[in-house]
């Protein structure tokens, strides 16, 4: 298959996903609200994705009179780009990715951290109070999240012993997948990507109730749907990530069991997709229960909580190569001090709160 | 010819963040500027270096810029004079040596091939990351520790100076009043 | 393949842009970002060294350019809000008191 079609066949498979996945979270959402959601358009509101790309392209864009012209036009643009380009290194199936490079789980942050300019460039040149507000809690959230996250990737890639996104995954057949030798920094991957992604327990940029909308405040027509797409494509690249790095990519379950044999004839395509699903339902599950929470204890969160617990992780790992332990021992230590850590934090607040 | 827009785009971009009259302008024509260079490192074969170009500029040193961009008033600070007085002077020498290296270094460049004897190398290590970390633990191990010494520093006077600012803001209002 | 002339104008070019940028503006923030400048024609240099001399060690000393420029932007930073929080200004030409 050429390259080209290669790309072709992604993108598009890309953009029916993000399509099809706001119509599920919508109808997930109502599910669980108890309303009925989109459900008029189509066989149960299979045509809403459509519906509402008709409505979003045919939209007047409106730019605000002070806006910084050029900076307001390209910062849609930005975000898009750079949300879809870390889909090259995605080994979405046995033998089936764009590209494979050695630099791959780097490529996918570093290519995250740019398109993150684009939500920035947006809040700054709308010149409006809202988002600009929204881009700096974006700007303080993101550089706090990317710590911890990055810190619970290194124990993966210690175990795996490359950076590339295919060799990562060909690793969990050896060591069985890295979700049960790293649950520590499974969960905080998961809880920095809800963060990194702008999802609802953690959407300070977005926080309707004081910040209208956040960043895209001043934006209508196809530029606020190029912004939203950049925000499911990222959501996508998360899933994505944490099914790569966690979750055996798109090796089935039990590999290493020959009894489960028979589960091969399913292609390794399905198996990749439901798990990265599964991570999205997750995502959806998580708007629909948990509410906002404060933005300081959003930074408490991750400086306090998950960076200190990532750094346990990425000794523990480092610990565990160095003397090969047995892998129940190290499993029992992680969660073990994990949890440890939770406690005496929990002791520090109690007592900073206890009036002396 | 990859490296000529690359070097085009780097040089422009470069040229917009000194010339650039809005200091947000010249912050994102900055980014243009690194993730131009990140890019050159790729046509010199350094993947990680590149990856790592794009992530700590691009991704925390600009972030940081911008950051401290947005806590000053900037309207104030673009409202002002542009450029010293003597800016003049400084330009033109800027311009007689950049002309100085178009007249006298580029023609005399000596065609060397690029020698396989590092990617051949790099190849046999598994790749460039794997070799730059064996360098990186064995021979450097000593600067490696010293970079991080000096990191773990830089944040703790990070935090002290954004811990403390109301002492310091009292101290200095008594300050501006005798002067 | 490019000569490593080229390279090297490249980063000489970009290294008097990011002087003249700390000798001619006024604004703290751009002499900042004009310093990073240097920093990058720097590891421009470094890193096509390595690549044409086949050693890693240019690639190595790059990395500790850009901690330090990490640590540098962090310290810095910091300093400038200081200052901005004190004087009200970022003005270079105004930062001119020895002692507060």
């Amino acid at each position: 298959m050429s390259l080209l079609m290669k790309v072709g066949v992604v993108v598009g498979i890309l953009m029916l996903a993000i399509a099809y996945i706001t119509l599920a979270e919508r109808r997930i959402l109502a599910f669980m609200q108890f309303r009925m959601g989109p459900n008029r358009v189509g066989w149960g509101g299979v045509l809403q994705p459509l519906a509402d790309a008709v409505k979003l392209l045919s939209k007047e864009c409106i730019m605000p009179e002070q806006a910084d012209k050029w900076m307001y036009r390209t910062a849609p643009v930005v975000s898009m780009a750079f949300a879809l380009v870390p889909f090259a290194v995605v080994p979405f199936a046995q033998a089936f990715y764009i590209t494979d490079i050695n630099i791959g789980l780097l490529f996918i942050m570093a290519m995250g951290s740019v398109g993150f300019l684009g939500t920035i460039m947006g809040g700054w040149s709308s010149r409006s109070k809202y988002s600009f507000l929204g881009s700096l809690r974006a700007l303080a959230l993101m550089i706090s999240f990317e710590v911890p996250m990055i810190m619970a990737m290194t124990g993966v890639i210690i175990f795996s012993r490359s950076l590339s996104m295919v060799k990562i995954v060909e690793a969990q057949a050896q060591y069985g997948w890295f979700v049960l030798l790293q649950p520590l920094a499974f969960v905080i991957y998961l809880l920095c990507g809800v963060a990194e992604t702008q999802r609802i327990p953690f959407d300070m940029l977005e926080d309707e109730g004081s910040l209208v909308c956040g960043f895209h405040t001043e934006y209508s027509g196809i530029r606020f749907g190029l912004f939203f797409m950049a925000e499911y494509a990222n959501m996508f690249m998360v899933a994505i990530v944490a099914t790569v790095l966690f979750l055996g990519g798109w090796q089935r379950p039990f590999v290493s069991w020959p009894f489960f044999n028979f589960l091969s004839v399913i292609p390794s395509i399905f198996w990749f997709s439901i798990k990265v699903l599964a991570l999205m339902f997750l995502y959806i599950w998580l708007r629909g229960t948990l509410p906002r929470v404060r933005y300081d204890q959003l930074i408490y969160l991750c400086w306090k909580i998950l960076l200190p617990l990532s750094l346990i992780n990425l000794m523990l790992t480092a610990l565990y190569m160095l003397w090969g332990m047995n892998a129940w021992t190290f499993l029992a230590l992680s969660i073990g001090s994990g949890l440890a850590w939770l406690w005496v934090y929990d002791k520090t607040q109690t007592l900073a709160r206890s009036p002396s | 010819m990859a490296f000529l827009i690359l070097a085009a785009i780097a040089v422009a971009s470069a040229v917009m963040v000194v010339s650039v009259k809005n200091v947000v302008h010249s912050a994102f024509s900055l980014v243009v500027t690194l993730f131009s260079v990140g890019c050159l490192f790729i046509l010199l074969r350094a993947e990680f270096l590149a990856a790592t170009q794009i992530l700590i500029y691009v991704g925390s040193i600009m972030i940081l810029i911008i950051f401290a961009l947005m806590l000053i008033d900037i309207k104030e600070a673009n409202r002002q004079r542009r450029f010293h007085h003597q800016s003049k002077f400084v330009i033109g020498i800027g311009i007689i040596l950049v002309i100085e290296i178009i007249l006298f270094i580029i023609p005399r460049s000596e065609f060397i091939e690029s020698p396989e004897k590092l990617i051949a190398r790099t190849a046999e290590a598994g790749g460039n990351i794997q070799i730059i970390g064996q360098s990186l633990f064995t021979d450097f191990i000593f600067a490696f520790e010293f970079a991080s010494i000096i990191i773990l520093v830089a944040i703790v006077a990070a935090i002290f100076l954004g811990k403390q600012p109301t002492s310091i803001i009292k101290k200095s209002s008594v300050i501006k009043d005798s002067s | 393949m490019v000569p490593l002339s080229w390279y090297l104008s490249l980063s000489a070019v970009l290294f008097i842009i990011g002087i003249v940028g700390v000798l001619v503006r006024r604004n703290v923030i751009v002499v900042f970002m004009s310093v990073e400048l240097i920093m990058n024609s720097v590891n421009i240099n470094l890193i096509a060294f390595s690549h044409y001399l086949s050693s890693i060690t240019g690639q190595i000393f790059t990395i500790f350019v850009i901690t330090v420029a990490a640590a540098e932007a962090a310290l810095g930073l910091a300093l400038i809000v200081v200052v901005y929080q004190n004087k009200g200004s970022i003005n270079v030409d105004e930062m001119n008191v020895m002692r507060w």
